[in-house]
């Protein structure tokens, strides 16, 4: 029964005998649910007599198909919908709260004149219902009438009775009214938060559900204490939901914490020790999306709070380490992290972490990681050692695109720095060869016109380059160019021959901007040597 | 909060949509397909904003979920949302695969309507998600031994979750037994069997260790016959094979020997096979701790002795006396005798001085009601069958009587000794929980040839 034209299944659900077969009814209006998801547009209407119809079905499966596949539908216009009404407020009064709160909803969906006319009295009713189920579903309903007519919001009725239903026993009915109020309520500033009600709100936090405990605890946020006591007395009440399960909880008091002492300081060393165990299991969790998102909230909320995060994460930066299946963009936050973390301690082992990351598959991953190298270079200059060992290691090795991406950060550094790293140019001239990614080219040829090298050497690479002057990168002319003239103000009688082969094939280049620059650098070394000396070298 | 919801296969085909607010049109479903599942480059971060939309993603297998949303919302609590929603879905159907979702088409749209309202998390918790969805899940073959597996070794509970809390700790145990007989007409037990169930109903807050004790026979040899605490109400009478009746006394206590039995999941098995201890954590509400069955020494209920005299060739004269054989002071409920009668039965006369008798031409038996009865007690029932004349040579091969009953205590002699609840992180101990034991011993095949 897979492959169903719609013929097929409206023929199916038009017979009088499918109210009967309630299983043959499920499997038909499962299908048409298919279809309404599918990607093109498919004209769903001739399907609605039969769905009003089977929407007074006694079958509760039955009838939730109907409602929704009628809500999906409801940009047509029919007279079926008068009838679809009546069989809605007839629900409404069902004795199945199920029923109820179904038909509320189904009723409330829909956009057309017909139901828009009776839902403001239904959902009045049914916010005063005894069934718990029901009035959560009406307070939702209240938030859907809302977009559609904004003068809800300024019905006094609705919203006293959310008011009062704030008060209610069960723990979702009040979050809803709080979700709901602050949506309707929006232009006034949300749901008035009084020092009673955050007094009564704190004390049932315990009894709401997971989300509704993130919600309320974000609403809390709202809330500004008038005494110290009373900042002092909330955090002490508070203090348990700092170390939740669940971890956007813990966020939420986190942050409405850090709202609360603002002004007291010193507290918040203590605030983030307490913090300390909900983020070493974030970190372990599996779940990679919220570890990102925590990661990016250390980021950006807490940029002068370095040595609070230090602190948190000292004893435990092996928690920071990425794993091998974590996705790209991640690890990248991780190693930013890392790289704060680091103090005398454990250097030789995030270095090791780095070293590893820099060869990792993922370019990405692998170029932030050598600057991360650098970083260390340029911040622990007592340390060079290890991180010349390291750079070293990273040349040699067999991924090209890491090579490309040390020789990339190489270049950044400053030529004092470089001197220091002299060692690295023995190197220099075998990946000259190796490489065809451009931009390592252009940074070899870069660093070979800045370290003072074996002539033979660096003569070599150049007339190699120079035989394959036409194919080479415009980017790569240019740097060939640079060192060119660099390499002939440090060793004119060596290179004089090299300099004037690259000036002339610079010149007839197609590329302007070449043409341009050979005729430059040559007029310059031509009028005034000395100056040309300081300026290449 | 969350304006849609999508999942996507890994092709970018729209397996599920479930629009929540008016301002996610259909092109956000195309917009998310284009610049992230078929987007050239890598993934670079879970949260992409297109058009003032903001689309939250996870990726599971090959399946994209999608959280699209207009709002200022919290990014974090849209990922544990997620999260927890896979969680949902694999609890109903194992693991979240293409093929599952479309095998599970409508249960995944009633759980996004209970677990999502108007675009606000509501209720995630799948045992009370239960209550309000009709579907049950349809599992695709998958290795889900291998998951019970890992969980015995790794110690990971998923049958209970914490921070359950009652005010009232109390347990209610009930032991299910089926008895099966077969009778010979002299009064020999040519075969029977009890079968049973412990079915537990714990109402126990936290994260309670159960023991359970039982006078299981291995157990007490090994123990040495001590005793261990008796929270049951009301020992009873055990007849041993002479026939003679003897109360047990407070030293030695009778046992019964298990032939084989099965523990649910939660029950500890390396501990049961070191020191034959039941040790468990249970599950919250109602569940099947045990079965097993009994072979030897089984107590029955009842005895029937017919009597069937045949008068010529138009008369049969049955008597059939039932015996009850238990403590006076239980009481059997429901207690029916069937006696079969020849196909070319005419009319049947009935004399009983207990319950009510009728012939019942349709199932050619005669059924007698005994709505009580108590123990140690006597009924007789004798009828008259008159019987048409017949050519037939045939003899007619009489079926057995059987009976169906039930009686308020175990036939195989099972008793529960002790079960002990220790929750060491909450402060109530074992003499705060109230403990209820029933015994509850039905008839199953129980048929005494005549």
């Amino acid at each position: 029964m897979e492959n169903l034209s719609i013929d097929y299944i409206l023929r199916e659900l038009s017979s009088m005998k499918i109210a009967t077969d309630v299983p043959r009814c499920r499997h038909c209006l499962s299908k048409v649910l298919q279809l309404c998801s599918s990607i093109v547009a498919q004209d769903l209407s001739p399907f609605l007599p039969p769905v009003v119809n089977l929407m007074a079905h006694s079958d509760l499966l039955i009838k939730k198909s109907a409602c929704l596949i009628l809500t999906k539908v409801s940009e047509c216009k029919s007279e079926l919908f008068l009838l679809a009404v009546n069989t809605l407020l007839k629900d409404i009064e069902d004795s199945n709260p199920t029923v109820r709160a179904l038909s509320l909803h189904t009723l409330c969906a829909m956009k057309h004149a017909t139901f828009v006319e009776h839902r403001y009295s239904s959902v009045v009713k049914l916010l005063s219902d005894p069934s718990a189920y029901v009035r959560r579903a009406a307070v939702m309903s209240v938030v859907t009438m809302y977009h559609d007519e904004k003068s809800v919001s300024k019905d006094a009725v609705v919203v006293n009775r959310l008011y009062e239903l704030v008060r209610d026993d069960d723990p979702l009915v009040v979050v809803n009214c709080l979700t709901v109020l602050e949506e309707i309520l929006e232009s006034e500033g949300g749901v008035v938060l009084s020092r009673k009600m955050v007094g009564y709100l704190v004390k049932r936090l315990e009894s709401f559900t997971t989300w509704g405990k993130a919600y309320v605890m974000k609403l809390l946020q709202k809330y500004k204490p008038k005494s110290e006591e009373e900042i002092l007395d909330l955090m002490n009440v508070l203090d348990p939901f700092l170390d939740n399960n669940c971890a956007t909880i813990s966020l939420y008091t986190l942050q409405f914490f850090l709202l609360l002492i603002k002004d007291l300081p010193d507290f918040k060393d203590d605030v983030f020790l307490r913090c300390q165990k909900m983020f070493l299991g974030v970190f372990t969790c599996g779940n990679s999306e919220l570890i990102s998102c925590f990661l990016d909230y250390l980021q950006k909320e807490h940029k002068p709070d370095k040595n609070a995060i230090q602190k948190l994460f000292a004893d435990h930066y092996k928690v920071v380490f990425c794993k091998q299946k974590e996705p790209g963009y991640l690890k990248i936050q991780k190693l930013k992290l890392l790289v704060e973390l680091i103090e005398e301690e454990n250097f030789t082992a995030i270095l090791e972490e780095l070293i590893l990351y820099s060869s990792d598959r993922d370019p990405q991953v692998s170029i932030c990681s050598i600057g991360c190298l650098k970083r260390l270079v340029l911040e622990w200059p007592g340390v060079s050692t290890q991180l010349l060992k390291a750079f070293h290691k990273l040349l040699r090795s067999e991924r090209n695109h890491v090579v490309s991406n040390t020789l990339q950060v190489l270049v950044t550094f400053s030529p004092e720095t470089l001197k220091n790293l002299s060692e690295v140019s023995t190197q220099l001239c075998l990946i000259a060869q190796k490489m065809s990614d451009a931009e390592a080219v252009v940074a070899v040829l870069y660093l070979i016109g800045q370290f003072e090298l074996d002539n033979a050497d660096s003569l070599d690479v150049i007339e190699e380059f120079i035989n394959k002057f036409s194919e080479l990168d415009v980017k790569v002319k240019t740097q060939l160019l640079m060192t060119s003239f660099a390499l002939f103000c440090k060793q004119p009688a060596m290179f004089q021959p090299i300099l004037a082969e690259v000036i002339d094939l610079c010149m007839h280049d197609d590329d302007c901007d070449l043409v341009y620059q050979a005729k430059c650098y040559f007029s310059v070394l031509h009028t005034d040597a000395q100056t040309a000396m300081k300026i290449f070298c | 909060m969350i304006g849609g919801l999508f999942i996507y296969n890994h092709k970018g085909e729209v397996l599920i949509s479930r629009v929540y607010r008016d301002d996610i049109g259909r092109n956000a479903v195309d917009a998310f397909r284009v610049n992230v599942i078929h987007a050239r480059q890598q993934v670079r971060s879970p949260v992409t904003n297109i058009a003032r939309t903001s689309f939250f993603h996870i990726k599971r297998s090959n399946i994209w979920l999608a959280a699209v949303t207009k709002q200022n919302v919290n990014a974090a609590m849209v990922f544990e949302f997620l999260h927890k929603m896979t969680d949902v879905m694999a609890a109903y159907f194992g693991k979240v695969t293409e093929e599952n979702i479309k095998n599970n088409f409508v249960l995944i749209y009633e759980i996004l309507d209970e677990i999502l309202d108007f675009g606000y998390p509501q209720n995630t918790d799948t045992g009370i998600l239960k209550t309000f969805i009709t579907q049950q899940g349809v599992k695709s073959q998958s290795k889900e031994e291998t998951s019970q597996i890992t969980s015995q070794v790794t110690g990971q509970i998923g049958w209970r979750r914490e921070g359950i809390k009652y005010r009232r700790n109390e347990l209610f145990l009930d032991v299910l037994e089926s008895v099966n007989l077969l009778m010979s007409p002299q009064g020999q037990v040519l075969s029977a069997h009890v079968a049973g169930r412990i079915v537990m109903k714990s109402y126990l807050s936290g994260m309670p260790e159960c023991k359970f004790g039982i006078n299981d026979k291995v157990l007490m040899e090994s123990k040495g016959g001590k005793s261990g605490q008796d929270d049951t109400r009301g020992g009873g009478y055990v007849k041993n094979t002479s026939g003679l009746y003897s109360k047990p006394s407070s030293s030695t206590k009778t046992s019964i020997a298990i032939d084989d039995c099965q523990f649910h999941q939660c029950v500890k098995l390396s501990k049961f096979e070191t020191e034959h201890s039941i040790s468990f954590i249970p599950p919250d509400g109602e569940f099947e701790l045990m079965r097993y069955r009994t072979t030897k020494d089984i107590s029955l209920p009842f005895r029937t002795i017919p009597l069937v005299r045949e008068v010529g060739r138009q008369k049969m004269e049955v008597k059939v006396v039932v015996k009850s054989n238990f403590k006076p002071s239980l009481l059997a409920q429901k207690v029916e005798v069937r006696i079969p009668t020849p196909l070319n039965t005419s009319g049947v006369q009935v004399i009983c001085m207990k319950g009510k008798a009728k012939y019942k031409a349709s199932e050619n038996a005669i059924v007698w009601k005994i709505k009580r009865m108590g123990g140690m007690k006597e009924c007789q029932l004798s009828a008259e069958i008159e019987l048409l004349n017949t050519n037939d040579k045939r003899k007619w091969t009489r079926p057995p009587i059987s009976m169906n009953f039930e009686v308020p205590f175990a036939p195989s002699g099972f008793k529960v000794r002790y079960l002990k609840v220790f929750e060491p992180k909450l402060n109530y101990s074992d003499h705060d929980v109230i403990k209820w034991v029933r015994y509850i011993g039905r008839s199953g095949l129980y048929e005494t040839r005549c």
